[in-house]
């Protein structure tokens, strides 16, 4: 067990790597083979990332140094600066492994049913891991160049998984588009990471961060890689992939985009906050972060409201509920002067990350409902849709779960995480009370949209198409079982998720010092 | 309005990215040389290898090149789940002339054994793995090209390309595995016996160096030159084919 | 000004990728625009590690030791590669809307709103 403890951080993403080399040759056995071997594979990642979370709740960051002799030697001797790829996970790295993990068993448990009768499977499992290795990468590393070649592994298998339906000439389309928007991004991160690398010698993160000046070069590196990471998180006004991405994906894929979004919001955390968190002008670029995640809820909802496609226009309320992460990241920013927080800042902080974790769960129950009703009725358009609460029982329970949770109504964990952002966001100094009314507008309006389409898609009376429709699988109502059971536990016991797990995420995200002590040995 | 929006954007990032050009240092005079002076000076006490750049690719970064290598695999899958339509009609591909096939009939092995030269010698010369495979797939794309693509079908088979592609990067995987007793990654191989002699200093170059890097150049080769056959199978044979 | 010309040739060249992903219709336009993006930054990468009057980071018969820094040229290889795979994949997509659609003009399309 102290192997694995001691050698988990590299685990945890070489064994989904292994699965997604294996999967190929696993796949010329049997198709059940493959499915079996698949969940087995995400069932120890999932274990080794429970002990790794156990682990560094207790006892601190933890430090993992590839290829030096003992795995904990940052420095070597005879130098001055740690010259090995480092993997350092703090108590967000670990939060957001959990969320990606999870979610990826929650996806694959899916996928055995919901795509049995395509062809090239063995392919799509393949991708399915390799996006999920990517996403581990990006969350778990401590260096900036390793940052950008798994953001461009994730980047590049999202891509192909969105085009997976390849008979339909709109998959292309918006693969194509979503793959442009992707690349370019990456492109202006690795040029961000050249502009550091030419000025300190350095691709370290904790090392950067205790030499970096403000000169003027790093305020154009910061530019550039705050704008590319928010471009792939999808907020305004690089919004218009999400909802061509979310609409024409196969639903399972839908939820893997989602997490591989919020896994690229935590980099641009982790860039504002630990990089540039010794010399940032806070007041500026916290309010630049509050002004782009207002724009985004108000453009997302309101755009949500004209839809009729059931998957783009939840992919809309993607765009808004990253709105909501940002506004509540940045008035936590916005309140940080030299390094020490206020009270609600750090609330806000808390909030944000909350809803992190929930918006990941929610809008993956909504994205799952919306496949089963695809794979059942074999329609996506919400015009032709009606009645299905006869036949589809359980799906319309999870469907009545997942919309009382994204438009913030209690006992759903949307409405915990909503309220702190809410209540924080209205102490902000100027403008504050505007902020918080937006937000409050915006979730009514979001409970307006699914009212609607729960109207149109659910109730009403029996259509005669539709008379012999069956429920989704069981596997696939398991799936969705899982998520609706963690989002009414959330929405429960708020307070004990927040002290347990948000808070030491909250601390080690503002704790820049102790990030670089860690790796500097404490000098 | 659109248009005129779009001329303005461009501009400003234009401007900044020229401001940031004249603000950077002078070409050839860069700022600080620690980590790179800790490879220049240790590198080949450490790693075992002539060739730092490569020392510094598949051994201070190797967790990188298993990146790189990862993105490669994950391309050529999605180039493979984007082909995998049956398309219309078989196009006709012609032939080149006999000048031309005769040519490639006498050049395409000394390519390919040109390229394995660059893999072997990765630690000792410029080259090595990725280099060295996309020389090879270079000699492929010869084949397809003079001889028309239906032909080539029977010899250049995809099945072969998919399997060595997997065996490739799973060797690599799995010779980053076997030093997990320290650390993954490891070196194990440098100071022992086999590819274990360090050279020091300026020397001519002993095949028998580099502890691990050897064998991880021969595997990415592979796996460079199964990825790259492979794109390029699919690009110049899409057609109505049998189901796989 | 002349010291830095490498770095304005970079920049030159990110620009027109820029302006040809921005402005042009035709998809195979706007994937020559982001391999330029590519080769500009690759470029910008290995200027980096230029030290005056150095050699190649080769220890093989090399006339001397002062060096030219290894580390930007590990970051070129891997950038290539990456770059070559995106290439790969935007074509094969490329492709794909051409045969469904026809035309490779990106004004022709079905996704709106």
């Amino acid at each position: 067990m102290n192997f694995l403890l001691t050698h988990a951080p590299i685990l945890i993403i070489a064994l989904p790597l292994l699965g997604a080399f294996l999967t190929p040759l696993i796949s010329r056995l049997h198709p059940k083979m493959r499915n079996i071997f698949v969940l087995t594979i995400l069932i120890f990642t999932g274990f080794l990332t429970m002990l790794l979370t156990r682990d560094v709740l207790a006892n601190g960051i933890r430090v993992y140094v590839l290829g030096a002799a003992p795995s904990t030697l940052t420095v070597p001797t005879g130098s001055i600066m740690p010259v090995r790829i480092i993997l350092e996970t703090d108590a967000l790295s670990v939060l957001m492994a959990m969320i990606s993990v999870s979610l990826a068993f929650v996806s694959a448990l899916y996928s055995s049913k919901f795509m049995e009768n395509r062809t090239g499977l063995d392919k799509y499992y393949t991708l399915l891991l390799l996006l999920l290795a990517g996403m581990l990468g990006m969350e778990l590393t401590g260096d900036l160049f390793n940052l950008f070649v798994f953001l461009e592994i994730t980047s590049i298998s999202g891509c192909a998984l969105v085009a997976f339906y390849t008979d339909r000439g709109e998959s292309a389309e918006a693969a194509f588009k979503y793959m442009l928007i992707g690349t370019v991004g990456a492109l202006f991160v690795l040029f961000a990471v050249a502009l550091l690398y030419g000025e300190y010698d350095a691709l370290n993160i904790g090392y950067l961060a205790s030499k970096i000046q403000y000169s003027f070069l790093d305020k154009i590196a910061l530019v550039l890689l705050v704008g590319a990471f928010a471009m792939k998180a999808g907020s305004v006004p690089m919004h218009m992939w999400k909802p061509d991405a979310y609409g024409e994906a196969p639903a399972s894929v839908v939820i893997m985009l989602v997490t591989s979004s919020l896994a690229s919001l935590y980099a641009l955390l982790r860039v504002c906050f630990t990089l540039y968190g010794n010399v940032l002008n806070t007041a500026v670029v916290g309010w630049i972060i509050i002004v782009l995640g207002v724009l985004s809820i108000f453009v997302g909802v309101t755009m949500a409201l004209v839809q009729n496609k059931f998957s783009r226009l939840i992919g809309y309320t993607a765009v808004a509920e990253i709105g909501y992460m940002l506004l509540g990241v940045g008035v936590g920013l916005a309140s940080l002067t030299n390094g020490s927080i206020e009270d609600y800042g750090l609330k806000a902080v808390q909030g944000g990350l909350f809803h992190i974790m929930n918006d990941a769960l929610d809008l993956g129950l909504l994205f799952l409902v919306a496949g089963a009703v695809f794979y059942s009725t074999g329609k996506s358009d919400l015009n032709k849709l009606g009645g299905l609460a006869h036949n589809m029982k359980y799906t319309t329970i999870f469907f009545m779960i997942g919309l009382a949770a994204v438009s913030g109504l209690p006992p759903m964990n949307g409405f915990a995480s909503k309220l702190i952002i809410y209540e924080t966001s209205y102490q902000l100094e100027p403008l504050g009370p505007i902020l918080s009314i937006i937000a409050i507008l915006s979730s009514i309006l979001m409970l307006a949209v699914f009212v609607k389409v729960f109207h149109s898609a659910f109730l009403g009376p029996k259509l005669k198409e539709y008379e012999n429709v069956k429920d989704a699988p069981r596997s696939m109502l398991i799936a969705m079982g899982i998520l609706a059971v963690f989002i009414i536990i959330f929405g429960l016991f708020p307070d004990t998720v927040i002290n347990t797990i948000i808070k030491p995420a909250a601390n080690a995200l503002i704790d820049y010092q102790g990030y670089i002590d860690k790796i500097m040995g404490g000098v | 309005m659109n248009k005129k929006i779009g001329f303005l954007a461009f501009a400003v990032v234009f401007v900044f990215l020229f401001l940031s050009a004249m603000y950077m240092h002078p070409f050839g005079e860069p700022n600080e040389k620690d980590m790179d002076n800790h490879f220049i000076e240790k590198g080949q006490n450490d790693t075992g290898a002539n060739n730092i750049v490569t020392s510094v690719v598949f051994d201070y970064r190797g967790y990188d090149t298993l990146g790189e290598a990862t993105v490669l695999f994950t391309a050529v899958t999605g180039v493979a789940v984007a082909f995998s339509m049956a398309y219309g009609k078989k196009k006709e591909m012609k032939e080149m002339s006999k000048i031309v096939r005769t040519v490639t009939n006498i050049l395409y092995s000394f390519i390919i054994i040109f390229g394995f030269y660059i893999i072997m010698h990765g630690h000792l010369t410029p080259g090595g793995g990725f280099q060295g495979g996309a020389v090879v797939a270079s000699a492929f794309a010869l084949l397809v090209i003079s001889y028309s693509a239906l032909k080539i079908k029977g010899i250049l088979k995809k099945e072969n390309f998919s399997v060595s592609e997997c065996s490739g990067l799973f060797a690599f995987i799995a010779l980053a595995f076997l030093g997990i007793s320290t650390a993954f990654f490891y070196n194990f191989l440098a100071g022992g016996t086999v590819f274990g002699n360090i050279p020091a200093g300026i020397n001519p170059g002993d095949l028998n160096t580099g502890g691990v890097i050897p064998l991880m150049n021969i595997a990415v080769g592979v796996e460079v030159l199964s990825g790259i056959g492979l794109i390029i199978l699919y690009m110049f044979t899409y057609g109505k084919e049998a189901k796989e | 000004m002349i010291q830095h010309f490498p770095f304005i040739a970079v920049v030159i060249l990110i620009g027109l990728g820029i302006y040809a992903c921005m402005f042009k219709r035709n998809l195979i336009k706007i994937v020559i625009g982001v391999s330029l993006i590519e080769s500009g930054v690759n470029l910008f990468l290995i200027t980096l590690g230029y030290v005056k009057g150095g050699v190649a980071p080769i220890y093989t018969n090399a006339p001397g030791t002062n060096m030219v820094l290894p580390t930007p040229q590990a970051l070129t290889l891997t950038s290539i590669v990456i770059g070559l795979a995106t290439t790969a994949l935007m074509l094969s997509f490329a492709v794909l809307i051409y045969k469904h659609y026809s035309s490779i003009d990106a004004k022709t399309r079905r996704l709106k709103g």
